[in-house]
């Protein structure tokens, strides 16, 4: 069996053992049939991961396994703590004088808070909220909203805090990719299906955003993690590498839905008489 | 109006309307039909398999060896899938002609 084989079986861990038991023969045999005919490109890898994710995710969620409330429900309580606890924590550095605050200017530090931690959670909040009545255009505008308003209030944060972005090196890849890939690559997921074009029929360009720019972000999330270089690390170490942690991961449960979601919208929801 | 089928059920539905053919051969079916265009990965190819045959759309047959001597499981359309597939079909067409009728699309010869 050669290396790609062993991969793409590894890959299919990701699906539910039910699905393995039944399909797992015939898809590596026309993974292997897609090998030796496309040949094993760049594309094809992008192709195969891009299908892996999303149909895993399908299969999990209509798998009577119920992740989509798990993911919800952990989603909902962690955008609780973070859009609830960032704000007022923000709030009592600037009534309270806090020492660590002083440090730094609190104005930019409230808008840090305020912006990045606080109101982003909240609209994730509002969509999961969405989330409730699944498959509707509800819940993909309420996902394009969610990531349009991150990739707005990232650049806004970027502004008021007048940082500079770093336009070289892997600084560009982190903030333009990283940062923003994500977000653009998932509003224009959550746009695409609330106009009931299908997930396959995306342009290359977003599906590549999003690939590149999962990968930075988790790398990016237990760079953070792992070394405080972060504001809020600064502020409160422990607590904030923490809820850092939790604000990324916030973002995955919408992630999921939208990859994993491919059932049209009926067109009495999408077209009212 | 019937609700709107997803493109990859749709295009299994019509690769199967001539002939029973394997996972492998739908997708090829596909690909070459569509340009190149809709290219099905096995993850979807069988997650939407497996949907359709418990919506009774196709059926298995027993596994027999393809021309190339290998074991395959092949899948046929039933009568119930034929009827969905005719069904989207006449529902596209209608939107094609609602298309012509806004002159989006240029009419048919001999047609009013």
């Amino acid at each position: 069996m050669n290396l790609e084989t062993r991969v793409y079986q590894a890959l299919l861990k990701l699906y539910p053992r039910a699905f393995q038991r039944e399909y797992s023969k015939e898809m590596t045999r026309v993974f292997q049939e897609s090998l030796s005919s496309q040949g094993s490109s760049f594309g094809f890898w992008i192709r195969t991961f891009w299908d892996v994710i999303s149909s895993a995710g399908r299969e999990r969620i209509s798998g009577g396994l119920n992740m989509q409330n798990v993911l919800v429900k952990f989603g909902g309580v962690a955008a609780v703590i973070h859009g609830l606890v960032l704000p007022l924590l923000a709030i009592l550095i600037m009534t309270k004088n806090w020492e660590p605050a002083k440090q730094i200017d609190g104005l930019v530090l409230f808008t840090n808070l305020l912006f990045n931690d606080g109101l982003l959670p909240l609209i994730v909040i509002a969509s999961l909220f969405c989330l409730s009545r699944p498959h509707s255009r509800m819940e993909y505008l309420g996902c394009f909203l969610a990531f349009t308003a991150s990739l707005v209030f990232t650049i806004a944060s970027q502004i008021l805090r007048q940082d500079t972005i770093p336009i070289t090196g892997i600084w560009f890849e982190t903030y333009l990719i990283g940062l923003f890939g994500l977000p653009i690559g998932l509003a224009l997921m959550g746009l695409a299906r609330f106009r009931r074009t299908g997930v396959t029929n995306l342009p290359s360009i977003s599906k590549l955003l999003f690939g590149i720019g999962v990968v930075l972000f988790i790398t990016r999330t237990i760079g953070q993690v792992a070394v405080s270089n972060a504001l809020a690390s600064d502020v409160i170490p422990q607590l904030g590498r923490m809820l850092l942690f939790i604000e990324r991961l916030t973002w995955l449960p919408l992630a999921w839905v939208l990859l994993a979601s491919q059932k049209p919208i009926t067109p009495s929801r999408a077209q009212p008489a | 109006m019937p609700e709107a089928l997803t493109p990859a059920v749709f295009h299994i539905l019509l690769a199967l309307a001539d002939q029973e053919r394997h996972g492998y051969g739908i997708m090829q079916d596909v690909l070459e039909r569509t340009d190149n265009q809709i290219r099905l990965g096995p993850g979807t190819l069988y997650g939407t398999i497996k949907r359709m045959l418990e919506a009774n759309q196709i059926e298995e047959l027993p596994e027999r060896e393809d021309e190339n001597h290998q074991r395959r499981r092949y899948y046929k359309l039933t009568s119930a899938g034929r009827k969905t597939a005719k069904t989207e079909a006449e529902r596209l067409e209608h939107l094609v002609n609602l298309a012509r009728s806004k002159r989006l699309l240029p009419q048919l010869k001999g047609v009013r």
